[in-house]
């Protein structure tokens, strides 16, 4: 067993199944030399070569489609964008290549994973802080895998490239540096979540950042309340059996959401929990509907740890 | 008119007198424009609910550069009319069942406007999106360097797509990555109701030299003018690896659709165009230099007549994708399946 940050255990993954296949090549700006605004690709460009470690200008609106076309033309490209929000300029291709399949009656796969770092929590302003998530989950035939430890980093990159189809992989921006010991594991992408802590008296569903926040919270609260914590690591396909499963058992459920509320993911799920059960009690937290402010107002903008914990506990009156 | 026929002796001299060859663009021509009239008598009865594009008049471009093209090069055509697939070689039954939106075309009617994925003919999709289609062509081109493949891109696209911001984008990349990709622009000057002049003050010779990328252009109505300009890029392309760009000047003579009066157009230029009719030039030319009998005309016009209907019989008995077999196991989306 290896202890790796979580940057490394992606790299790992990457550096494992760039030496097994020559069909998979990486693209970015800045991915070569630099290694990535996050370093995940460091030394990479050394050990491939710039054929295999590709760095690109500032054409984000094009990565997508020559992504499509290499795919069809036979390799597996793994593309990083700089930010989620500039994954904003790529949205027509998001929507393609979830279609493509579709469009080519299953003649076609795009094996593709989009590398996006995401997060609400670090104050960088509108235009370089988002979730998005929302609005990816509502295009069909893209996955989303949200890794949440080094250990997910490393065994869903591996799962991502290994898909045949298009996986969205959204790094947060405040996970990088987060070590933990890694292994390897088989992991699915059809539908994957965990339950890291587990309760009788309410569910919180959460992914990525916030269920840490979500964890943490809970550990403060003075009151004897358990919780259970389902936290989902393939955002599409849904674990939707261990969501309901959990709720079935508690009666309530808090839904948090880094991005933000309205037609959102965590008002998917509310959907999802009531079809299921109406009596099932119902919370949702997320983001204001409201531009992030760059510095440290953003705090007011995204969900805190009180926010959390006062959630639980107005479920439990 | 004399330097014309120079030119087009120059061509014929340059061909080595291909007879058959040149014979059989004609016919994919006459085919294509067959099919076309045919599917517009279906629309016009109301057996075609979906818009209808017409092709007419743009034949001669996509049956010329399709004949030069190896089958295992790929394809990506534009969406008005039909000369690349028939040119490619695509089964006119498949062509009428996907226009018709029967489960026999294609891509099982449901994949979007006119979309032929062939992967044995290496036809690709193209996509709806305007501007999109030359980006995947530079992938797929990426593709083939790397994995050092003997093969190259074709991908068409109109002068439309020419103002968007992937276009440049699009030929800096391939000339910085000297990729193996054929750029064909069909400039009918046409976008929807607007003139390319309106859209740009820059010919597209300026903007493709800018780039890097190889530029030629030629009359897109004259097949016997476009093969040794399209034969001599397709080889550059094929030898350097690199990419070129060839427009085709034409005319729209339809609307965008067939709803589509192009009550917005000049008559004056119309009636123009319209009589430099591809077909009609192709035929004067295949007569005067002695590659074709009147009788040869007639047989191929005959035998497109005789396909093209034999195929549209066909696919009208097909059936279209059921719902329920389309809800039960057709939904190709969902990623959790082999």
């Amino acid at each position: 067993m290896q202890e790796l940050t979580f940057a490394e255990a992606i790299q790992k993954g990457l550096r494992e199944k760039m030496l097994n296949d020559d069909r998979v090549f990486i693209i970015g700006e800045d991915i070569g030399i630099l290694g990535g605004r996050y370093n995940v690709t460091r030394g990479l460009l050394k050990e491939f070569g710039p054929k295999r470690v590709i760095d690109i200008h500032l054409i984000e609106e094009l990565f997508l489609g020559i992504a499509l076309g290499a795919a069809q033309g036979g390799l597996i490209p793994v593309v990083e964008f700089l930010t989620s929000n500039f994954l904003l300029l790529g949205l027509s291709d998001v929507n393609r290549l979830g279609a493509w399949k579709f469009i080519n009656v299953g003649k076609v796969r795009l094996p593709i994973i989009i590398r996006a770092p995401y997060g609400m929590y670090h104050s960088y302003g509108p235009e370089l802080s988002g979730d998005y998530l929302s609005v990816f989950y509502n295009i069909p035939g893209i996955q989303i895998v949200i890794p949440r430890t080094p250990e997910d980093a490393y065994n869903f990159i591996c799962a991502s490239i290994d898909s045949k189809d298009p996986v969205l992989f959204m790094e947060h921006e405040s996970f990088y540096s987060m070590k933990a010991e890694v292994s390897k594991k088989p992991v699915t992408l059809c539908g994957n979540s965990e339950i890291i802590q587990n309760g009788s008296d309410c569910s919180i569903i959460s992914y990525g950042y916030t269920t840490n926040l979500a964890r943490e919270s809970v550990k403060l609260l003075h009151e004897n309340v358990s919780v259970e914590i389902v936290n989902l690591i393939t955002l599409k396909p849904l674990d939707i059996k261990t969501i309901l499963k959990s709720v079935r058992k508690t009666g309530r459920a808090l839904l948090i959401e880094e991005g933000r509320l309205g037609a959102s993911v965590t008002s998917a799920l509310a959907h999802l929990i009531r079809e299921f059960n109406p009596k099932i009690r119902i919370a949702q937290l997320g983001a204001r509907d409201i531009p992030l402010p760059f510095g440290p107002l953003a705090k007011l903008i995204v969900p805190s740890q009180l926010d959390i914990s006062q959630a639980v506990l107005n479920l439990m009156k | 008119m004399k330097l014309l026929l120079i030119k087009k002796f120059w061509a014929l001299v340059m061909l080595g007198h291909k007879k058959n060859e040149l014979l059989e663009i004609m016919e994919v021509m006459v085919t294509a424009r067959t099919l076309d009239l045919e599917l517009q008598k279906l629309w016009r009865n109301k057996m075609i609910s979906r818009s209808l594009l017409s092709g007419i008049g743009g034949e001669a471009g996509p049956a010329v550069i399709t004949s030069l093209m190896h089958t295992e090069d790929i394809l990506i055509p534009h969406y008005r009319g039909y000369a690349y697939m028939v040119g490619k070689g695509l089964s006119l039954e498949k062509i009428v069942a996907e226009m018709l939106g029967k489960v026999t075309g294609t891509n099982k009617g449901i994949g979007g406007y006119g979309k032929f994925t062939d992967l044995e003919l290496n036809i690709y999709a193209h996509s709806e999106v305007a501007g999109s289609d030359f980006v995947i062509a530079v992938g797929m081109a990426f593709a083939i360097k790397m994995r050092r493949e003997d093969k190259v891109v074709v991908v068409f696209l109109g002068d439309g797509t020419t103002t968007r911001t992937t276009f440049f984008s699009t030929l800096n990349l391939a000339a910085l990555w000297k990729v193996p990709v054929l750029f064909v622009c069909e400039n009918n000057q046409y976008s929807i109701s607007q003139l390319f002049s309106e859209s740009s003050i820059t010919s597209l010779k300026e903007k493709v030299n800018a780039s890097g990328v190889y530029y030629n252009e030629i009359d897109g109505n004259d097949p016997l003018l476009i093969y040794p300009v399209a034969k001599s890029l397709l080889a550059y392309v094929r030898k350097q690896s690199s990419p070129a760009f060839l427009e085709l000047s034409t005319y729209r003579v339809t609307g965008h659709n067939l709803a589509d009066r192009g009550t917005y157009q000049d008559n004056a230029e119309k009636k123009k165009w319209e009589k430099r009719d591809p077909i009609r030039i192709f035929s004067e030319t295949l007569i005067r230099f002695r590659i074709g009998t009147k009788q040869d005309l007639s047989a191929i016009t005959k035998r497109a007549e005789i396909h093209v209907n034999v195929a549209l019989n066909k696919a009208q008995n097909d059936s279209e994708y059921e719902s329920d077999s389309f809800l039960k196991g057709g939904i190709f989306t969902e990623t959790c399946r082999n």
